[in-house]
């Protein structure tokens, strides 16, 4: 906590709509959360619209040292990890083609896996 | 309009132009803060708050020229203080920012009741301009109702000077409710919720709650006004807050700006 009559420092986020994740848009000085709030619509959003508007203390904010040992950088190869042997496009562009119901696209995978791979 | 309510003509515009002449004035006077707030988010909040009521106002203005008023650039250029029907408490030159906090505050809680009572006039696009205009307004009053409990409990001096602002406002309130006639037309046009005793009763029981909340001691009921800016009736700050507001308008009084 900062001395006695001295501001907190608060971080600004916001949603444009209701889809969205909040974004950081900034910080100001206030003196409570509430006023806070009220100066993140004057300071930021004088003339956008926003969904929804949150603000947090600075301090509050647990943040990670920036140096190799605490971010998450891609070191080994890792290519075994992703999923890029199987594609479904195919089965999905059937299904959206025909309309299908789950139903179908499974049974329809089904017969064709005792071809073999289509 | 239609023949019927042009007959209340005068009943609409002498209902308008205290509100709007109350958004211009305190908006000029809020104006005269940018720079000088207590901090820079504040500056800005303030900033946009009295530009919110300077677009109430043009509303207003304009509204009166549909009833045969002047332009708005004119109305607001061009008259000298006696045809003015702001309350004088609003004209009045700037205190400290407790003092400010405490105008405001006491404003905002007015407007809020007028709004109310307004917002049962019969004439569409005055109702309609009022739904607008109270989004902003609430969030208005919100603001200085929060800068009003800060004051109140922040620090000793904080707390001293926004008393000393409640006292140095209190006896020269009056005016801020009076229409500056008898409330009888009120009555004639189904507004008489907006008559003087009505909205002095109703924004006294509201800011005794705030005062009694912040522990403030109650000052007492408001007394009648002395002089009634609602009759242009105004001190010598308001001339000088014209001379400001006209000073570069007058270098060329033909000029198209």
């Amino acid at each position: 906590m900062p001395d006695a009559g001295e501001y907190r420092v608060y971080e600004v986020f916001f949603q444009k709509d209701a889809t969205d994740f909040h974004t950081n848009v900034g910080s100001l000085r206030a003196a409570n959360p509430e006023m806070a709030l009220q100066m993140a619509r004057e300071t930021f959003f004088r003339r956008d619209d926003a969904y929804d508007i949150w603000v947090v203390p600075q301090d509050s904010i647990f943040a990670s040292p920036h140096d190799a040992a605490h971010l998450p950088v891609r070191g080994m190869d890792k290519r075994y990890r992703l999923p890029s042997g199987y594609d479904n496009a195919p089965h999905w562009k059937r299904f959206k083609a025909q309309a299908m119901t789950i139903e179908e696209v499974a049974e329809d995978m089904k017969t064709r896996g005792k071809g073999g791979p289509s | 309009m239609n023949s019927g309510q042009k007959s209340e003509g005068s009943g609409w515009v002498a209902l308008i132009k205290p509100v709007a002449d109350d958004e211009w004035i305190v908006a000029h006077r809020g104006s005269e803060w940018l720079g000088l707030a207590p901090d820079l988010e504040e500056d800005l909040a303030y900033s946009s708050i009295n530009q919110d009521e300077m677009g109430h106002a043009h509303f207003y203005y304009a509204l009166l020229e549909e009833l045969g008023d002047p332009e708005p650039e004119r109305t607001v250029y061009g008259r000298p203080p006696e045809q003015w029907r702001n309350a004088r408490i609003l004209e009045a030159s700037n205190g400290d920012w407790a003092q400010t906090v405490a105008l405001r505050y006491f404003y905002e809680v007015f407007d809020d009741l007028r709004l109310e009572g307004l917002s049962h006039s019969l004439w569409q696009p005055l109702q309609d301009g009022i739904r607008t205009i109270r989004r902003e307004e609430s969030y208005h009053l919100r603001h200085f109702a929060t800068w009003f409990d800060m004051l109140a409990v922040g620090t000793p001096e904080s707390r001293r000077r926004l008393v000393n602002g409640i006292d140095a406002l209190w006896m020269n309130l009056g005016d801020l409710f009076s229409w500056g006639q008898p409330d009888t037309w009120l009555a004639a046009m189904g507004l008489d919720n907006l008559s003087e005793p009505v909205i002095k009763a109703a924004w006294e029981r509201r800011v005794g709650d705030k005062l009694e909340a912040a522990g403030i001691l109650w000052p007492g009921p408001v007394p009648a006004p002395l002089a009634d800016g609602r009759r242009g009736q105004h001190t010598q700050d308001l001339q000088a807050l014209l001379n400001v507001m006209t000073e570069v308008q007058r270098t060329d009084l033909t000029a198209q700006w």
